[in-house]
């Protein structure tokens, strides 16, 4: 290992990611997996699921972490995650309330798909120090309006941030407005069994305004107008930030007992031609 | 390619079934075929159907009607 160290230290600077766009093809099912991970964060992307988010792990927490006989943590070496679709329900296909994920939903008139119901190819670029994925435009049917949307991820090198941009390329009622919905749901673990979430910390601020609440599993939710939603997470000692550009709303949503996770989300209206950008950022907080 | 849905009936995934995991399936209209949002399963009606039967050889008292329930 040692001698591999030499030579991967002698050809990677510290923050450049490993990226790999995976296809399924041993199973057949043509799926694609996005995998990113730098010394800030690891994310798992499924393009079976519009892209949404299915693991997550804040590495920019450097957590200490010993494993063995004598140590918090006998056997079990896994790095913490904030989303793990499997292990926490991801997409809720029958159960009550959602698992981890980080996606998003579009409203119309009450209506509403989330992008993990579509299913999609992306496409892997790099532009300077950033890392690019763009997903085929998905088409979302409504009762009565069609939407075309694209998704694009950046991974700026460095950020401890993934930007995702999502833009309405077409729509059968050039004038219609869509509620968008970017959401991340998350909690913290290694195992499928929720862990204690009272001491985390939700917030919303704007240039102005701040107000927060400690986790209490009461369900509880508030939003403002602009600025953005944070979850303190200090058992990972990891801040969550789900920040958003232009006019939005930003909110958080608590859990309850047995959906024991946290919201981070930003809604905005947009029409044909017009994009929402949000980013999803990771900071050690200790 | 519009958004998934679910299908006429409610099929649950073969494959991560067998794994004693209890998934629910969407419907692919384009593509005509449910797939598991867990794991790479995809299929048509008649091979979830067939997967299904595969299944069941752990149930092997299944056809067995059981009338008392005080004997070892
Ligand atoms: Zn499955």
């Amino acid at each position: 290992m040692a001698e591999f160290a030499d030579f991967y230290r002698a050809g990677h600077t510290y923050t450049q990611p490993e990226c790999a766009l995976w296809r399924d093809i041993l199973y057949g099912s043509d799926k694609q997996y996005f995998w990113h991970a730098d010394p800030y964060l690891r994310c798992c992307l499924d393009m079976n699921q519009g892209g949404a988010m299915i693991d997550l792990r804040p590495y920019v927490a450097k957590l200490y972490w010993p494993v063995g006989i004598g140590t918090p943590h006998v056997q079990d070496a896994s790095y913490p995650f904030l989303i793990q679709a499997n292990y926490r329900a991801g997409y809720f296909t029958h159960y009550a309330g959602e698992g981890t994920i980080r996606s998003c939903k579009l409203t119309h008139k009450g209506e509403e798909v989330d992008l993990c119901l579509t299913r999609t190819w992306a496409h892997f670029e790099k532009k300077g120090g950033t890392r690019v994925l763009t997903l085929d435009p998905v088409e979302i049917k409504f009762a009565d309006l069609t939407v075309t949307l694209q998704t694009e991820f950046e991974f700026e090198e460095g950020s401890g941030a993934v930007k995702t941009t999502r833009c309405i390329l077409e729509s059968s009622d050039p004038a219609a407005k869509v509620e968008l919905n970017e959401y991340i749901t998350a909690c913290y673990g290694t195992t499928e069994y929720p862990e204690d979430m009272t001491s985390v910390a939700l917030g919303l601020k704007n240039g102005s305004e701040e107000r927060g609440i400690r986790y209490a599993y009461r369900c509880r939710e508030d939003e403002m107008a602009g600025g953005e939603a944070s979850a303190l997470v200090p058992p990972v000692e990891t801040l969550v930030t789900l920040a958003a550009a232009g006019e939005h709303t930003a909110y958080y949503k608590e859990g309850y007992a047995f959906s024991p996770m946290f919201t981070l989300g930003a809604k905005s209206e947009i029409g044909q031609g017009e994009e929402m950008v949000t980013w999803l950022r990771l900071e050690k907080a200790n | 390619m519009a958004q998934a849905g679910k299908g006429k009936l409610n099929f649950r995934c073969p494959a991560c079934f067998m794994r004693d995991l209890d998934i629910d399936m969407f419907y692919d209209e384009d593509s005509r075929e449910y797939y598991c949002l867990r794991c790479c399963y995809t299929g048509s009606e008649a091979d979830v159907q067939q997967k299904n039967r595969m299944a069941r050889f752990r149930y092997r008292a299944m056809a067995k009607r059981f009338q008392r329930f005080d004997t070892r």
